[in-house]
């Protein structure tokens, strides 16, 4: 038995069977896009009541696209594609590699829906001028009787035959990317409070474990920008990259610019406050003694009545206590000590700085709520072969939509009337674009003098 | 002037020009078709004007972005496109007799811009996740591909009606004002055209927003509702171009075809926002 006959293979190869699959595809998904998709049992019940979610239970509607039926259909889709490309693509070389010289003169010449020029001056001449003409790089012709009758060929794009293919190679690569990243890569959450690293992530996909990344990642602070009106403008976390304690690699990422760091992405992606902690921003300027600037500066995380020490310029200071209303913000009571004064008290708002001069130098305080900053983690290696894909489709719809394989055959012949130009066109589609490409040919032909035949 | 009264004006202008391509249509005054093409190319100018003046306004009020990031902003390009997309047929197969049943959709779009009160139409701060060049892209892509599947729509009506009111054989007589002159074949054609010149930018519209997901939260593919009735419209229409291409599926079946297929279309655009819930803001 041939593979031809095999009941299994035509029944794979078949595009009946392609439209049918493709039906199922796009009817099924609409089943996900009304049921919301991956909520708790007791959202079913609530919401269908009992029957209905056992029903949803069985088919697995509440987790439809990720179901063993939904991914089945998917695989047919891919089988089917496979076998229908495998059982035609031998035909397409063969078409395009065809003996284009093997046609009939005669024939081509009777033909009513060719058209016809007819020229005073001889054969040879006129093969002379429409080489000039139609200014073709590769214009073959062949003499077929010495002097007076040739045949003229010449073709454009075969290739774009396999246009086709290419959209289907496409799609099979965007699910093989699609595999790859489903099948070695994840995707998982953290939250990182400012001033703290982390060297995991917790799993998003069923299990919620945790991920060891490999590296440790740092969140220096965590900020929000906001518009006059008060929306969010943008979210901005500045994380570094730490390997055995040293740091690799520093960027602040906003919500549509991540941070990768062998092959792990790092998305903004939410955040958080931290109740009762605070974040606080202290810088020293002093003069040197050639009269210029020195600053240093710390982030401190900390928390009110704890004691705060900033070793290298001996200072220390704590927040004594925030607002009166008891909800954690300013003003804040700060009490503060270095090596030359008397210990000093003041107050400090939220999002505001207060410098305090003391002899060694003039202290900035910059105090705001700790913040945690939500990070989508994702490693994803099929990503590339996805992105592939899909240019790989854009460019195979391209040669599919708007490329033709053109040919056109013109016959020369000596009659007893006078040099007969016969021009014959084939496409296998866009008709219209031929037809325009044939009118450009005939009126070079008239431009050369040359008289269109009429025929009954 | 601010950009609503352009819009307000365009409206209009798209409604003059449906009505001069519907009275060429009927008594074949070469002077009102070329009237209605001046008519088109006049409310383009507007439309893009009132486009370019939003941005400006948004420029203004300091949250200056490009005016494609909202519903109300979206059915305005969508009208544009339209009536670009059109004009172009209209210069490629030289006749103007599709202009009744393609510049319909660029006015119903307008209008229900400029009327609806289900959308917000304010000049609104783009949200972190929407600032982004992909998405721009994404909406670009998106709305030319979903004006050739309107003018694709608007066309198979026409083939419709033709194909009901003469039945195959018969030839066209020549003086019946509106539907002669124009063999059905060839409003078959330009139809099917415009739904593979659809298809090839929604696309592009579905790869772009994929990339654009996957720079903003990691993921190209969620199955969201937005995304998968943009996957569905996208299996709708590469089922009618197999349908035709390796079962021959005749005119009529690929008219119906592009009706259903511009069905999803809306019910992407419109139903999921208004109808379903989803990740895409464009509800504002
Ligand atoms: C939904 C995904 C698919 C897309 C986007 C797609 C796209 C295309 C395109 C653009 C063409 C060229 C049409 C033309 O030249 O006008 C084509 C042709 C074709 N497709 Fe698909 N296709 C898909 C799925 C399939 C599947 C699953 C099969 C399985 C049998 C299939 C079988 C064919 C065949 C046999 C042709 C004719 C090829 C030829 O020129 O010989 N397609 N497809």
């Amino acid at each position: 038995m041939t593979l031809q006959e095999n009941q299994l293979w035509r029944f794979f190869t078949s595009v009946q069977l392609a439209l049918i699959i493709i039906a199922s595809l796009a009817i099924t998904s609409i089943i996900g896009t009304i049921i919301p998709q991956g909520e708790s049992i007791n959202f079913y019940l609530e919401r269908y009541g009992a029957r209905s979610t056992v029903f949803f239970e069985i088919l697995a509607l509440n987790e439809m696209y990720g179901s063993f039926w939904f991914r089945t259909l998917l695989f047919l889709f891919c089988l089917n594609l496979i076998a229908c490309s495998i059982n035609r693509l031998p035909s397409i070389p063969k078409i395009i590699n065809k003996d284009n010289w093997d046609i009939n003169f005669a024939s081509l010449t009777q033909a009513k829906e060719n058209s016809q020029f007819i020229s005073d001056q001889s054969s040879t001449h006129v093969i002379n001028e429409l080489k000039n003409a139609l200014k073709l790089k590769v214009l073959d012709i062949k003499e077929l009787k010495a002097g007076t009758r040739f045949l003229v060929f010449f073709e454009k794009h075969a290739w774009s035959r396999y246009g086709a293919y290419i959209v289907h190679l496409s799609i099979l690569v965007i699910f093989f990317g699609g595999v790859v990243g489903s099948l070695f890569g994840f995707k998982a959450f953290v939250m990182v409070p400012e001033g703290e690293s982390t060297s995991i992530a917790y799993s998003q996909e069923g299990s919620r474990e945790a991920l060891p990344l490999g590296f440790e990642v740092f969140c220096e602070t965590f900020a929000i920008e906001y518009y006059k009106n008060g929306t969010p403008k943008e979210y901005k976390s500045d994380l570094s990259v730490l390997e055995q304690g040293q740091e690799i690699k520093k960027k602040r990422i906003t919500v549509n610019n991540p941070l990768t760091h062998r092959g792990i992405t790092f998305y903004q992606s939410s955040y958080q406050q931290i109740p009762g902690e605070y974040s606080l921003y202290l810088s020293l300027n002093q003069s040197v003694s050639t009269g210029s600037q020195s600053s240093i500066n710390k982030t401190f995380s900390t928390k009110i009545k704890k004691l705060n020490q900033w070793g290298e310029v001996k200072a220390e200071f704590r927040i004594v206590a925030a607002s009166k209303d008891g909800h954690g913000h300013g003003p804040y009571e700060i009490w503060f000590d270095d090596q030359d004064d008397n210990p000093i008290t003041f107050v400090v708002n939220d999002n505001q700085t207060v410098e305090v001069k003391r002899e060694s130098g003039t202290y900035s305080f910059a105090m705001k709520q700790r913040f945690a900053t939500g990070l989508q983690v994702a490693k994803d290696p099929g990503v590339w072969l996805v992105y592939i894909g899909c240019t790989l489709m854009l460019l195979g719809l391209y040669v599919s939509f708007f490329m033709s394989h053109r040919k056109v055959w013109i016959a020369v012949d000596q009659t007893k009337e006078g040099t007969l130009v016969t021009i014959k066109g084939k496409t296998n589609k866009n008709k219209d674009g031929l037809m325009r490409y044939q009118n450009k040919i005939e009126s070079t032909l008239i431009d050369l003098e040359m008289k269109p035949v009429r025929r009954a | 002037m601010d950009s609503s009264q352009f819009f307000g004006i365009t409206t209009f202008i798209y409604l003059g020009a449906v009505f001069c391509y519907v009275t060429f249509s009927l008594f074949r005054v070469r002077t009102v078709g070329a009237l209605a093409t001046v008519i088109t190319a006049i409310g383009i100018l507007f439309n893009l004007a009132g486009l370019g003046l939003r941005w400006i306004e948004s420029h203004k009020q300091g949250v200056g972005h490009i005016p494609l990031s909202n519903m109300y902003e979206s059915l305005v390009f969508f009208a544009l496109s339209i009536a670009v997309v059109y004009l172009v047929i209209e210069f490629i197969y030289k006749t103007r007799l599709l202009g009744s049943f393609a510049m319909p959709f660029a006015f119903l779009a307008m209008a229900y811009a400029a009327l609806s009160t289900e959308f917000s139409k304010d000049i609104k701060p783009l949200l972190p996740a929407l600032q982004s060049n992909w998405l721009t892209a994404h909406v670009i892509t998106c709305f030319i591909g979903y004006a050739a599947f309107a003018i694709s729509c608007g066309l198979s009506i026409f083939y419709l009606v033709v194909s009901f009111k003469y039945s195959e054989k018969s030839k066209l007589p020549n003086n019946d004002g509106f539907l002669s002159s124009l063999p059905s074949e060839k409003i078959a054609e330009v139809s099917y055209k415009m739904m593979i010149f659809g298809f090839l930018w929604l696309s592009a519209g579905i790869i772009t927003g994929a990339v654009w997901a996957n720079s903003a939260w990691g993921t190209y593919w969620s199955w969201d509702p937005k995304e998968t009735w943009s996957l569905i419209t996208w299996f709708v229409y590469a089922f009618a171009l197999h349908a035709k291409y390796t079962r021959n599926w005749d005119g009529s079946r690929m008219a119906w075809m592009s009706i259903l297929g511009f069905i999803s279309v809306i019910f992407t655009y419109y139903g999921v926002n208004f109808l379903l819930s989803g990740l895409h803001s464009y509800g504002g």
